[in-house]
């Protein structure tokens, strides 16, 4: 799947999380993922990531990075 | 499974009229009617106790849905020790009361009221068993009217057949007033009054013909009406049913149930059921008789294939179009693995076939990749409640509505989108109960025949939760908040985090005032009059989902709820309107990719392992791919092939350029449907589907409850539609089937906790069952969360307001924002192929004097429609009920095209499509050049 | 020194030229230099002898009439001022015979004070009632009124104190008021004359009733043919505000109680209290079926007290004089007094107040001096045109509401209607159901289409068509009507139409047998 658009969603997901510390929000974005996106999307967003080509807010790259390559 | 019902002439209902209506409360009078004796509650009228007693006081102008009116003068009684001849429908009950319902004195009475009537009556014109009166005049003896009827009369007057479904024959009316207390009492419209007094005393729509009155073709005055004066023409047309089977609406969330009667194999007319939990006995125009579409002639009955979809399509026989399907879809597995294809369920269907489908998927399909239409409408209600009150489910039944005190309509437009359910709402508004409205347009609701809401909140589309945040600081911080429910009820360390953050100054009305564009006075004052309210209650639609925080606002209403004590019992709430009829049962049914039935994740290995033994296979742990994913993957070029229940994707979701080209990118779409839809000409295969009056199955309305779904004819496609399902997942090697429907629901109670109780023999006895329904509340739950919460203790979740990133601009310095009309449905495939085009031709873009003006445009002009992604073109309609900066438009006709407009931003948590904000310019256009429509495309 | 000369205002002075009276006085007495002072009084009720003129000598009433405009300037010349002879002087008004044998309680002050002078009013009396009633309890009051025997005025009779205890023991914050002033039977006019003649005691009676009852807000239902008392009316509630008495401190009581008017639309049916409700709530006027009483259900749903001009009219004499000064007048269960109305064929017309039980002669030719055209009389109707029509032998009859029950009629609201011997009764029974079809609300069966039938069977009675298959129809509709109506209206209707066929079957062209066989 595309890099933008999974970009754009996950850089969303992490902007809904303000309320809680930087940690606790990235936990919750990696739960988030893991809970509702399929397998195929986390690892286009894992690989773009390694590309280089994802521009993530900082707790949407914290939250990346604790998912497991699938 | 059909219940059949003897001929009974005008009235299908299956118990007889009580005549006047049912009064709360223990049966305390003991009361003696003609020797028999009965007890009822205090208050009843003598004419209800009769009845009871099983005796039938001959009556015109009672009926039970309504207030007793005491006009005709039929149902008059003798009482001991009383002087005169009261009328049994007016008069209450009094201890020790001994009552005879005919006497010489009361049957000599009553043959000379009905002699009156006929005396201005026609005779002979009424066919056997379709005029109450002429039944009254045999019930009573009448065999000579001494009248005559060259007296002064009525029967010269004009019939007035300018609504499409009914005609107005006032030479039949009696002017019992029961047509124009059905409009008042029951719908809320006003719409009929009584012109002229005495004996020139008319019904009349207003002064104008029924057409071009207020009159929303609800049905009820017909309904209502005991002559043939108000009548279905289909009935004029085809003569009185002779055979009823009791079905349930596939229109919108309320889910009425209905009287199918039938002629022969004919459909005759559909009428409310009073037994129907959700309607008790009402309708609106859409259910009571836009159903012709399920014969219209552009419906599709056979199967047909094509290879490539610029190819002709070719009829085929079912066994051609199942095996060509699962042979697609298993070369598409074998070739780009076995992710590649999916499906997507409908809420369209029953929930025996979206579980089919979504079984075929997960056990023949072998993957998770299926989602439904709930996607676009209500995901964020199933991600919000469940993680508050722990299920995804409007917390009421309908019916608590009687009891709020205070309602907070949050982005819902019932009264076109629900009406059946508003009327309710009405009623008890007009009983007293205050309205809250928070939405951009100023809805009917707002200020409508008898009630004008105490505050409406004209927020700026896309500002939902900066709105909730601010009527939640003004209860947190002006000590408002129910401080023993929470501290019995909720989770304490959840709300401490939650009241910390609310409390915030960024949260006040105040600080919220710039982004909601409402003033914080207004705020407050709502928000003080929903948290003091004895039983307050919030009900919601999709204006509430459909944003780029839907499930922020769904969290955001629940705390609110919470805070306040207003969760747990009759009266309160958090109420989603769903928007399709089985919305809720198709989530219920384990549509979405991440959930088996009921909520459970696919990743919870005690759940997997149910599905395994009873299906045989491996169930895959990981959530599959949502809609838009499907999107995006097919235009990725990893996702090649597509099963399509009745939706139509290429219409009703966002961004169509883009989901066309998706569609387009697919090696195989396959869509079952009724009509050649937009999606269906970009298919490989059309499934013929079944409408819903070829169905025997369930669906679930939006307050929980299964209704029956049965069968009033054959299935025109000479297939049940479950049984497609069935048959492509056999052929692609994983049998499946099933002798008849209720054995699908058999196996659903069997791995689904929350339908352990639901079968449809258990239906067919309780009429409905609301779940959840099992061991633990073997009748269903009217009422959730009543002295628990679902996941336990009430979870509140902090809210922050993060601004959507579609913008007012330079560019596109407009909102659009979308919304339904009451004559249409959705994309209008049903209702646009009734004569329910007579209300709304067309499309509308609703657009503020001072916008239209500042763009030259003037009231009935076509104008273009911009966003970033596309143009469209609609006829502008210039008005008031839209803010400054705000237009809007329904989207029933593909022509309008909203969706070409609609952008690729959804909700956080759910993908939900923000359908509700799109920023956008207008500027004048020449006549639509119907090919320019879609351009984008 | 100033002469003070009163001209009535009443409606039905001014109908027969009391405007262009005083118009013509005051400029008679401008070029004359006579420094007089008119006050446009109520009218005394003697309306054979409007414009009755009356000069105030040495504080004696001295009365001229019928005074007409021509007769000014002759009247002046004569001396008029100084309440000298002339052949229109009928002496010291307060003696005059007519006026004298009445028993004023209700009507006191009726004709003899300026209706706007609040002054006046309480120097005869007015706001005794009512300062008497603030010392009292809420359920006091409602004992006085009980006691007095008071029964409601407006036809029904009903006692105007038990009504008043249902509303005073219904629960509920918000009780309204309701003055029924829709004052529509043919041949009454009492209510109107006192709210142009002394509408300061409708007031009162009402104010009393709030206190009683618990009600803070009253309005009077006013028919859209009375204007001028509308007028009246208004002004005088915007007096009896500025004075303290309406408002949210009555009388310094601490007590809130205010009075709206309120114009009604031309209906008659508006007249029947529950069609009034719904009027005065804006809606169309039809009648409601009972139960709800309006008492527990009335006004927007709320306890209503509704009574009529001339029953909260006499709650200010029962309050100030004392229940048992009133329940001394009268006879059996009909205490006090009532005012009769003189109309029709009759030679002096106008009102007559006395306690119950007057005879119907006495009220007709000794008040009213017999028919105006000399003939005999033929038939009498009381109680409005509903009401069953009497004959020459019956009017021996005590004026009283069970009485009058046991003959088949009613006392009603005290109209009394005279026709002499050329009276076609078939023509006034067919006018009965006629009346009924143009009044009708047309909600119930029997009212709404009986009536205009009424009307076509009573013609073809008169025709000669199968009369006697069309009597027993006439009767039988008769039944239906009476028994089988939803309010008065229609179960009244039959009482005019049974009574000239039973009394006069001739007119019908039937006989006395076939009428009672």
């Amino acid at each position: 799947m595309s890099a933008v658009d999974l970009v754009r969603m996950v850089n969303q997901i992490a902007v809904n999380q303000t309320h809680l510390p930087d940690d606790e929000a990235a936990a919750m974005v990696a739960q988030h993922l893991t809970m509702f996106w399929a397998p195929a999307m986390q690892r286009d967003l894992l690989a773009a990531v390694d590309a280089g080509d994802a521009d993530l807010n900082e707790v949407a790259l914290r939250a990346v990075r604790q998912l497991e390559p699938a | 499974m059909t219940l059949l019902h003897e001929p009974t002439g005008r009235r299908t209902v299956s118990s007889s009229d009580m005549g006047t209506p049912r009064v709360p409360g223990e049966p305390t009078v003991d009361v003696e009617i003609d020797g028999v004796a009965v007890s009822v509650p205090a208050g009843t009228s003598i004419m209800r106790a009769a009845a009871e007693a099983g005796i039938d006081v001959p009556k015109l102008c009672a009926t039970d849905s309504l207030k007793s009116f005491g006009s005709c003068r039929v149902c008059l009684v003798e009482i001991e020790g009383r002087p005169g001849a009261p009328a049994s429908c007016t008069t209450p009950v009094m201890p020790g009361m001994k009552v005879a319902t005919t006497s010489p004195k009361v049957d000599k009475l009553r043959q000379g009221v009905v002699e009156l009537y006929l005396s201005d009556h026609p005779v002979g014109s009424c066919p056997e068993g379709a005029c109450e009166l002429h039944d009254m005049a045999e019930t009573v003896g009448l065999t000579d009217v001494r009248y005559g009827q060259e007296g002064h009369n009525h029967l010269n007057i004009e019939v007035d057949a300018s609504n499409p479904y009914f005609s107005f024959d006032p030479k039949a009316c009696i002017v019992c007033s029961r047509c124009v207390r059905a409009c008042d009492e029951i719908q809320g419209t006003f719409a009929l009054t009584v012109e002229g007094r005495g004996f020139e005393s008319l019904i009349s729509a207003s002064g104008t013909s029924f057409m071009e009155s207020e009159c929303v073709s609800c049905g009820a005055c017909v309904q209502a009406c005991p002559t043939t004066a108000l009548q279905e023409k289909s009935v004029i047309e085809l003569g009185l049913p002779t055979r009823t089977v009791k079905t349930t609406c596939a229109y919108c969330g309320v889910g009425c149930a209905f009287d199918a009667e039938m002629r022969g194999d004919e459909l005759v007319r559909m009428t409310p059921s009073k037994e129907g939990g959700a309607n008790e006995g009402h309708s609106c125009v859409k259910g009571r008789f836009a159903w012709g579409y399920a014969t219209h002639r552009e419906r599709v009955t056979a199967p047909m294939v094509r290879e490539k979809i610029t190819d002709e399509w070719r009829v085929v026989s079912w066994d051609e179009a199942i095996a060509f399907t699962a042979r697609r879809f298993s070369e598409l597995q074998q070739q780009y693995g076995p992710d590649s294809i999916g499906g997507i369920t409908s809420s369209r269907c029953t929930n025996e076939e979206v579980f089919v489908v979504q079984k075929m998927v997960r056990a023949a399909f072998g993957n998770n990749n299926v989602d439904t239409c709930a996607r676009v409408c209500h995901s964020p209600t199933g991600y919000g409640l469940k993680q508050t009150f722990g299920t995804s489910a409007g917390t009421q039944d309908f019916k608590s509505v009687e009891d709020a005190d205070v309602i907070l309509l949050i982005g819902a437009n019932p009264t076109d989108a629900h009406p059946v359910f508003a009327s309710r709402m009405k009623q008890r508004l007009r009983e007293g109960a205050q309205l809250v409205v928070v939405d951009p347009r100023r809805i009917d609701l707002v200020r409508t025949p008898h009630i004008e809401a105490a505050h409406h909140l004209p927020l700026l589309p896309g500002t939902n939760v900066a709105m909730v945040n601010a009527l939640a600081h003004v209860v947190v911080t002006e000590g408002l908040v129910d401080r023993d429910f929470v501290a019995a009820r909720c989770d304490d360390e959840s709300f401490a985090a939650w009241e910390a953050f609310i409390a915030r100054p960024e949260n006040s009305p105040e600080a919220m005032e710039s982004a909601t564009g409402v003033a914080a006075s207004e705020i407050r004052a709502a928000a003080r009059l929903y948290a003091t309210a004895p039983n307050a209650a919030i009900y919601y639609g999709l204006g509430v989902t459909e944003h780029s925080q839907g499930s922020t606002m769904v969290m955001g209403m629940a705390n609110l709820a919470m805070a306040t004590g207003n969760i747990g019992r009759v009266g309160v709430g958090v109420n989603p309107l769903r928007g399709q009829n089985n919305v809720q049962g198709s989530c219920d049914m384990g549509s979405f990719p991440h959930e088996f039935s009921g909520y459970r994740h696919v990743s919870d290995d005690t759940v997997r392992v149910i599905f395994e033994d009873a299906w045989g296979c491996e169930m895959r742990a990981e959530p599959g791919l949502r809609i838009p994913n499907m999107f995006d993957a097919a235009v990725a070029g990893t996702f090649r092939g597509l099963f399509v229940q009745g939706e139509d994707v290429a219409q009703s979701d966002p961004n169509v350029t883009h989901v066309t080209a998706a569609l387009k990118a697919l090696d195989l779409l396959v869509v079952q449907d009724l009509f050649i839809n937009e999606t269906a000409k970009l298919a490989h295969v059309f499934l013929p589907g079944t409408s819903f009056l070829e169905k025997d199955g369930t669906f679930t309305n939006a307050e929980r409850r299964t209704n029956r779904v049965r069968p009033v004819m054959e299935p025109k496609t000479g297939k049940d539609e479950w049984q497609v399902a069935c048959d492509i997942a056999t052929a692609m090697g994983y049998p499946m089937g099933y002798d008849e429907a209720s054995q699908i629901m058999d196996e659903i109670a069997r791995v689904t906790p929350t339908f352990a109780g639901v079968s449809f023999a258990h239906l067919d006895e309780a009429g409905s069952l609301q779940g959840p329904c099992n061991d633990a509340a073997p009748e269903g739950t009217p009422i959730m969360h009543v002295d628990e919460f679902v996941r336990g203790k009430g979870n509140f979740v902090p809210t922050p307001y993060v601004p959507t990133d579609e913008k007012a601009n330079r560019k596109f310095p407009l909102l659009l924002t979308t919304g339904r009309i009451l004559s249409q449905y959705n994309v209008g495939a049903q209702t646009r192929r009734t004569a329910n085009i007579e209300w709304h031709p067309e499309d509308l873009l609703e657009i503020h004097e001072a916008d239209a003006a500042e763009r030259g445009i003037s009231d009935g002009d076509w104008v273009a429609v911009n966003s970033r992604v596309g143009e469209t073109h609609l006829r502008a309609r210039i008005t008031d009920r839209v803010p400054q900066g705000v237009v809007y438009t329904t989207f029933h006709y593909p022509e309008s095209g909203a969706n070409v407009v609609t952008t690729e931003n959804s909700d956080w948590a759910t993908n939900c499509p923000e359908y509700k904000v799109t920023a956008v310019q207008i500027r004048p256009a020449n006549a639509v050049d119907p090919h320019r429509v879609g351009a984008g495309a | 020194m100033t002469t003070t000369v009163y001209v009535p205002q009443d409606s039905s002075a001014r109908a027969v030229g009391a405007d262009e009276v005083a118009v013509t006085l005051t400029a008679e007495c401008a070029r004359r230099g006579d420094d007089v002072r008119i006050v446009r009084n109520g009218s005394r009720g003697m309306l054979w002898l409007e414009p009755f003129v009356e000069i105030d000598v040495d504080g004696a009433r001295i009365g001229y009439g019928p005074v007409e405009p021509g007769d000014v300037a002759d009247l002046l010349d004569a001396g008029l001022l100084s309440g000298a002879d002339h052949r229109l002087k009928h002496g010291d008004v307060d003696t005059m015979p007519w006026l004298a044998r009445q028993d004023r309680l209700t009507y006191a002050r009726m004709g003899v004070i300026d209706p706007l002078s609040l002054d006046e009013y309480q120097a005869l009396g007015g706001l005794t009632g009512l300062r008497n009633a603030i010392a009292l309890s809420p359920q006091g009051i409602v004992d006085a009124v009980a006691a007095s025997g008071l029964r409601g005025r407006g036809g029904a009779g009903f006692p105007a104190g038990r009504k008043w205890q249902t509303v005073l023991d219904a629960p509920g914050d918000t009780k309204y008021i309701c003055c029924n002033a829709d004052e529509g039977d043919s041949g009454t006019f009492a209510d109107r004359m006192l709210m142009e003649g002394d509408p300061f005691t409708l007031l009162e009676g009402m104010t009393i009733a709030g206190l009683a009852v618990g009600g803070t807000q009253g309005y009077i239902y006013l028919r859209s043919e009375y204007p001028d008392a509308g007028d009246i009316l208004r002004e005088a509630i915007d007096g009896a505000r500025e004075y303290g008495w309406l408002g949210t401190d009555v009388l310094g009581s601490g007590r809130t109680f205010d009075i709206t008017v309120r114009m009604g639309a031309g209906a008659y049916i508006c007249g029947e209290e529950t069609s009034m409700l719904d009027s005065l709530e804006g809606k169309r006027g039809m009648v409601r079926a009972k139960p709800p009483l309006p008492a527990l259900e009335g006004l927007f749903g709320k306890p209503t007290v509704v009574n009529n001009v001339l029953t909260l009219g006499s709650v200010p004499f029962v309050l100030a004089e004392g229940a048992q000064a009133y329940a001394s007048r009268g006879l059996d269960r009909s205490l006090g007094t009532q005012v009769f109305q003189l109309a029709g064929n009759i030679k002096q017309g106008g009102v007559v107040e006395l306690g119950f039980g007057v005879t119907l002669r006495e009220l007709v030719e000794d008040f009213g001096g017999g028919t105006a055209s000399g003939r005999p009389i033929r038939a009498i109707q009381v109680g409005g045109p509903l009401g069953s029509y009497l004959t020459p032998d019956q009017l021996d009859l005590p004026m009283e509401y069970e009485t009058f029950a046991a003959a088949g009629a009613m006392v009603g609201h005290g109209g009394i209607v005279v026709h002499d011997d050329t009276a076609d009764m078939a023509r006034l029974a067919r006018f009965a159901m006629e009346f009924c079809s143009e009044e009708s609300c047309g909600k119930c069966t029997p009212c709404r289409v009986g009536s205009t039938r009424g009307v076509e069977v009573i013609d073809k009675i008169t025709a000669g068509d199968d009369r006697q298959g069309n009597l027993t129809l006439l009767l039988d509709l008769c039944d239906v009507m009476t028994d089988g109506s939803l309010c008065a209206m229609g179960g009244l209707t039959p009482m005019p139409v049974r009574s000239a066929l039973t009394k006069f079957p001739e007119d019908f062209g039937l006989t006395a047998q076939e009428v009672s066989s």
